[in-house]
C-alpha cells in the first residue's frame, strides 16, 4: 500500500518535472512564434504562464529554493517579456509568499522580530536604490541587468551547493551590539525537548552584507531568502529554523519597499502577475502536501542544476554570445 | 439548580432575628428551617440532608462554632456561616479554620448575595462525551466559572454517576459508542425528572434538534460549522499554515516545514 502510494507520488513529481523542463522548451519555442507576429489570443500566455508556476511553487517547496529566485531566471530566460516586468512580478511574487507565511511564522514564534526589525530597515533602505540603480541599468541597455543577473544566478546555485546550514550554530560571544539591540531568544526544541537559547555574533558584519543582500534583491528582484539564511544562519549565528522564518517575514519588509518602485514605474503588469502568484501559491500549497510522502533530495540538485543553466543562459543571452541557443 | 431544592437551617436563641431571618430565606424560595439551640439544630440534621447551615455565635448552651464542629461531623458536605453580633479577629480565624463563612450580624448587607452564590456553587454539573480531549477543554472552561463538574466517557459510566449523586445539569454528547446521547438524557431524567440536559453535537441536523426539544432539552453545536463565516474562517487558518510551512520549505527547513503542518491536525 505504501509502496503503492510512494510510486504514484514518484510518478508524479517525474511528471511535474517534465512539465517545468518542457514548458521552457515549448515557451521558447513559442517565442519565436510571438517574435514572428504574434498570432496568439491574449490568455495564451497568461495561461502557460499559470501552469508553468504552479509547477515552480511545486519545486520550489521540495528543493528547498525560494519561488521568486527561480522565477526571475527561469521566465526571463525563457519567456518572451521584457526583464524589467519579469523583475517586477519576481518581487510580488516573492512579495506574495512572505506575506502569506508571515503571519503564521510570527505567531508560531519562530520569525523573531527583534532580529528581523533592525536587518530589515538596512536591507529595504538598499533594496529601493537597488531597484532604481536596476531599473536606471536596464533603461540603458537591459543586456547589462541581464549579465549581472546571470553571473548573480550562477553564484546563487553555487551558493545552494556548497553553504551547509547549520541547525545549532554555537555562539560563544554576543557582541556589544547585539546584546544592546537583544538580538537572541528561546524557542522549544521538540525532539530534545528543551529550551533552546540563542544569541547573534559578528553583527556588524552581517548588517553590512545585508546592504549587498538589499541592493541584489531589488536590483533583480529576486527575493532574498537564499541569502538571508546562509548570513543569518552561518554568519550571524541564529539557529536553522530561526533564520529561515526570519528571512522568511524579512522578505516581507525588503520586498514591499523595492516592489513599491517597480510598481511606480509600470513594471507591474496584472496579466503577468496574477497568473504568476496564483499558480506559484497552488504550487507550493500542493508541494507541502507532498512533502510528508516524498524525500525530495534528488529534487533540490535538479533544481540547482536547472537555476545553473538559466544563470548562463540569461548570461548568453546579455552578451549576445548565442553559446546556448 | 432550582432553590427550593437547597435547604437551609437557621440557629439562633433570638426568635424575633430568626423568624425575620426565616421569611426572608423563604422569600428567595430556599426550604427553611429554624432551631433555637444548638441541640436542636443538631437533631435536625441528623434527620434530614440539610445544604446550608446558618449559625449564631452566642447561644446558650452550645456556642455556634461548637455547633459548626458538630454538624460538618454529622455531615461533611455542609456549608455554613457564622453570624454573630459581637465578632472579632479571634473569631472569624477560628472559623475559616473550620472552612466556614463569617458574617457580622450588623453588616447583613453582602450575606445574601454571598447565600446566592454559595448555592450556585452547590450546582453538580455531569459532562458526557466520549472524546477525552474535548471533555477536558470543556471541564475545564466550566471550572473557570468556578463549578467542580463531573466528567463522563461513555453513557454507562454517566449513570453510575448519577445513581449516586445529585446531578443538577447534565451536558451530553449526541455521538457517543455505547448509549447515545438523547437516550441517555431520557435515562437521566427518568432517575430525576428535575434534571437539566443539554444536549453536544458535531454532526446535528433537524430532526435531532425537534427530538432533543421534545425532551425539553438544549441543544448545541460543538462547532458553528453552519455559520458561513466559521467555515472561512477555518479554511484560512489551514491556509495560514500551509503556507507557514511553505515559507519554511522554500528556505531549505524541510523538517520545520512538516513540523507546522504535521501541528494543523491537532
Amino acid at each position: 500500500m505504501v509502496n503503492i502510494l510512494i510510486n504514484s507520488t514518484n510518478r508524479l513529481l517525474v511528471s511535474v518535472t517534465i512539465l517545468v523542463l518542457s514548458c521552457p522548451v515549448g515557451a521558447y519555442a513559442a517565442e519565436q512564434v510571438v517574435l514572428g507576429g504574434g498570432d496568439k489570443p491574449w490568455w495564451y500566455w497568461p495561461l502557460i504562464l499559470f501552469i508553468f508556476c504552479f509547477g515552480l511553487g511545486i519545486l520550489a517547496v521540495m528543493a528547498g529554493v525560494g519561488g521568486g529566485v527561480l522565477y526571475v531566471p527561469l521566465v526571463s530566460g525563457f519567456f518572451p517579456f521584457h526583464i524589467d516586468f519579469v523583475r517586477g512580478v519576481g518581487l510580488m511574487v516573492a512579495l506574495a509568499g512572505a506575506l502569506a507565511a508571515g503571519p503564521g511564522l510570527l505567531r508560531r514564534n519562530l520569525a523573531n522580530l527583534r532580529l528581523a526589525l533592525p536587518v530589515a530597515l538596512i536591507a529595504s533602505t538598499f533594496s529601493i536604490i537597488g531597484a532604481m540603480l536596476g531599473l536606471y541599468l536596464s533603461a540603458l541597455n537591459p543586456d547589462i541587468i541581464q549579465v549581472c543577473l546571470g553571473a548573480t544566478i550562477v553564484g546563487i546555485a553555487a551558493l545552494l551547493i556548497f553553504s551547509k546550514n547549520s541547525e545549532k550554530p554555537i555562539v560563544t560571544n554576543q557582541d556589544a551590539i547585539s546584546h544592546a539591540l537583544g538580538l537572541g531568544g528561546v524557542y522549544w526544541d521538540e525532539g530534545a525537548r528543551e529550551n533552546v537559547e540563542w544569541k547573534t555574533h559578528r553583527t556588524v558584519l552581517g548588517f553590512f552584507m545585508f546592504i549587498l543582500i538589499g541592493l541584489v534583491a531589488g536590483m533583480f528582484g529576486l527575493g532574498a531568502g537564499w541569502a538571508n539564511v546562509p548570513v543569518l544562519n552561518l554568519m550571524m549565528g541564529a539557529p536553522l529554523k530561526i533564520s529561515v522564518a526570519t528571512s522568511k517575514f524579512l522578505l516581507s519588509i525588503t520586498d514591499t519597499s523595492a516592489a513599491w518602485i517597480y510598481m511606480n514605474r509600470g513594471c507591474v503588469i496584472p496579466l503577468i502577475g496574477v497568473p504568476s502568484i496564483v499558480g506559484l501559491m497552488l504550487g507550493s500549497l500542493l508541494g507541502v502536501r507532498l512533502l510528508a510522502i516524498a524525500k525530495p533530495k534528488m529534487i533540490r540538485y535538479f533544481v540547482i542544476v536547472v537555476l545553473l543553466f538559466a544563470g548562463l543562459k540569461a548570461m548568453d543571452k546579455g552578451l549576445g554570445l548565442g553559446l546556448l541557443g | 439548580m432550582k432553590k427550593d431544592k437547597l435547604t437551609i437551617l437557621l440557629v439562633d436563641d433570638n426568635e424575633k432575628f430568626l423568624n425575620s431571618m426565616a421569611q426572608r430565606a423563604k422569600l428567595r424560595e430556599y426550604n427553611v428551617l429554624t432551631a433555637t439551640n444548638g441541640e436542636q439544630a443538631l437533631e435536625m440534621a441528623s434527620k434530614q440532608t440539610i445544604h446550608i447551615a446558618v449559625v449564631d455565635q452566642q447561644m446558650p448552651g452550645m456556642e455556634g462554632l461548637v455547633v459548626i464542629t458538630k454538624l460538618k461531623a454529622i455531615a461533611p458536605d455542609i456549608k455554613t456561616l457564622l453570624l454573630t453580633g459581637h465578632g472579632d479577629e479571634k473569631l472569624k480565624e477560628a472559623t475559616q479554620a473550620l472552612n466556614s463563612t463569617y458574617f457580622d450580624k450588623e453588616d447583613i448587607s453582602g450575606f445574601w448575595d454571598f447565600l446566592a452564590n454559595l448555592s450556585l456553587g452547590e450546582i453538580n454539573i455531569l459532562l458526557v462525551d466520549d472524546n477525552p480531549k474535548f471533555l477536558k477543554i470543556l471541564a475545564d472552561r466550566i471550572k473557570l466559572k468556578g463549578h467542580e463538574p463531573l466528567t463522563a466517557l461513555n453513557g454507562k459510566e454517566a449513570l453510575e454517576i448519577m445513581e449516586s449523586n445529585r446531578i443538577h445539569l447534565a451536558i451530553v454528547d449526541q455521538q457517543m459508542p455505547d448509549i447515545d446521547g438523547l437516550v441517555l438524557i431520557t435515562q437521566l431524567k427518568k432517575i430525576d425528572p428535575a434534571i437539566k440536559t443539554m444536549l453536544l453535537t458535531g454532526h446535528g441536523d433537524e430532526k435531532l434538534k425537534e427530538a432533543t426539544q421534545a425532551l425539553n432539552s438544549s441543544y448545541f453545536e460543538k462547532e458553528d460549522m453552519g455559520s458561513f463565516w466559521g467555515f472561512f474562517r477555518k479554511i484560512l487558518k489551514s491556509l495560514e499554515t500551509t503556507m507557514a510551512a511553505a515559507g519554511m520549505a522554500e528556505g531549505g527547513d524541510h523538517e520545520d516545514a512538516l513540523k507546522i503542518k504535521g501541528s494543523k491536525k491537532d
